[in-house]
């Protein structure tokens, strides 16, 4: 149980600050700054999760009603992905423990290298494609040729997603969708958010901030769950997540109303530049434990806190326009 | 638009009231945590769960009428065609 001083009330409630920024604004959890932020403070691991799980939980709420409220949430895109990645989850947590009797180091180099590649693959397509569309100043949807090749797919039953803004696709195209997401998920231990916002965006063609909101709908149902379980094995300190709420309240809707004001192609660059600086400091992380290099350590902790710092600031200013031009 | 904003004051005074709640029964939570794990994941989640609902219903009630979907970002009118 934490201590709780005058200090450390502020900073929970700043951290929940920052990453209720992110959360709005980019659709995912953020347990990969509070996590190890917990850690820092004092509490056990195993804690420090379920109370990064159980603060994503109230701030899912938040944002989800508020995205909701700028019809940035397809419920029936959400329930559908989110009941694949509940299955994909137990087939990624079977592929570890298949690949933990095979040899641990096999499952440790496999879950690296797949984690790794995947983010910096995902920062790397996002960040060159939404370049492209700036540069040739078209504020639309982007059409991949993956998309393309998914809307080949007439499997029926064919349904209709009207708050995506998309008629007539194949339901079991979106289920696979998710169960992709959950595989990736249960397999390298993240959120899935990081992945799912792409596919949605580069595989349904939905619109940038529908990802998002979408996205977050379905990480509530999920971290509903999640939070209950953890909390059910006594690994929720409920008072950490609470201060840390506070500031996420307002934070959130910071982060929510940005994306408004935010063109697509800037929105999807900076998601692609927040994945590549998370995948740098999972990299860093890696050479510190793999070479014994306590710096490396520190290095992957700097970019880390870096990649926040600017991120809320460049989404506060988005905030702060969007409020002048109401004025 | 009055009463969105009398709403509103009244959920920010039931979310501080809320927070008061559960901060000043702390040591009973952490005994629940001790005596009964059930009851302690069901507080917590409805705890989280109510605050959440409690803070986006009040923002949803102070957010401005203008700030509604269909006054967003230059460049909008191309992503609605699909």
């Amino acid at each position: 149980m934490l201590m709780f001083d005058l200090s450390m009330i502020l900073s929970l409630v700043l951290m929940g600050f920052l990453v209720g920024i992110l959360s709005g604004f980019f659709g995912f959890g953020g347990g990969f700054i509070i996590t190890p932020f917990l850690f820092t403070l004092g509490l056990p691991m195993n804690i420090a999760v379920g109370t990064s799980i159980a603060q994503i939980t109230g701030t899912a709420v938040i944002g989800t009603m508020r995205h909701r409220g700028l019809r940035h949430v397809d419920v029936k895109l959400g329930l559908i992905t989110t009941a694949g990645a509940l299955i994909g989850v137990e087939i990624g947590a079977q592929l570890i423990e298949y690949l933990k009797r095979i040899s641990p180091e096999v499952l440790d180099l496999s879950v690296s290298v797949v984690y790794v590649s995947l983010l910096g693959g995902i920062s790397i397509f996002m960040s060159l494609e939404a370049w492209r569309s700036k540069r040739e100043s078209k504020n639309e949807k982007p059409r991949s040729k993956t998309y393309k090749i998914a809307q080949q797919v007439k499997i029926p039953p064919l349904i209709t997603l009207s708050d995506a803004g998309i008629s007539l696709i194949s339901f079991w195209l979106i289920f696979f969708l998710g169960l992709v997401t959950g595989v990736t998920a249960g397999f390298v231990g993240a959120g899935g958010g990081f992945l799912q916002v792409p596919l949605l965006i580069y595989l349904i063609g939905c619109r940038t901030t529908v990802a998002v909101g979408t996205n977050l709908f379905g990480m509530l149902i999920a971290s509903i769950y999640a939070c209950f379980s953890h909390a059910l094995k006594g690994n929720v300190d409920i008072f950490s997540a609470v201060c840390m709420l506070a500031g996420s309240a307002i934070g959130t809707q910071i982060g929510v109303s940005a994306t408004r004001h935010v063109r697509e192609e800037n929105l999807r660059l900076a998601f692609g530049a927040c994945v590549g600086s998370i995948a740098l400091s999972v990299v860093f992380e890696l050479l510190s434990r793999v070479i014994h290099i306590s710096t490396l350590g520190l290095i992957s902790q700097g970019v880390l806190v870096l990649t926040v710092l600017s991120l809320s600031s460049f989404i506060i200013i988005q905030a702060f326009r969007l409020h002048e031009r109401f004025k | 638009m009055t009463w969105r904003k009398t709403a509103a004051a009244a959920l920010l005074l039931l979310i501080i009231f809320s927070y008061y709640l559960v901060l000043s029964n702390r040591p009973f939570i952490e005994n629940l945590k001790e005596t009964n794990n059930f009851l302690y994941a069901l507080t917590s989640t409805i705890i989280m769960l109510t605050l959440g609902l409690l803070i986006g219903l009040t923002w949803s009630l102070l957010s401005s009428p203008r700030e509604k979907p269909e006054t967003v970002h230059e460049g909008e009118e191309s992503e609605k065609q699909c």
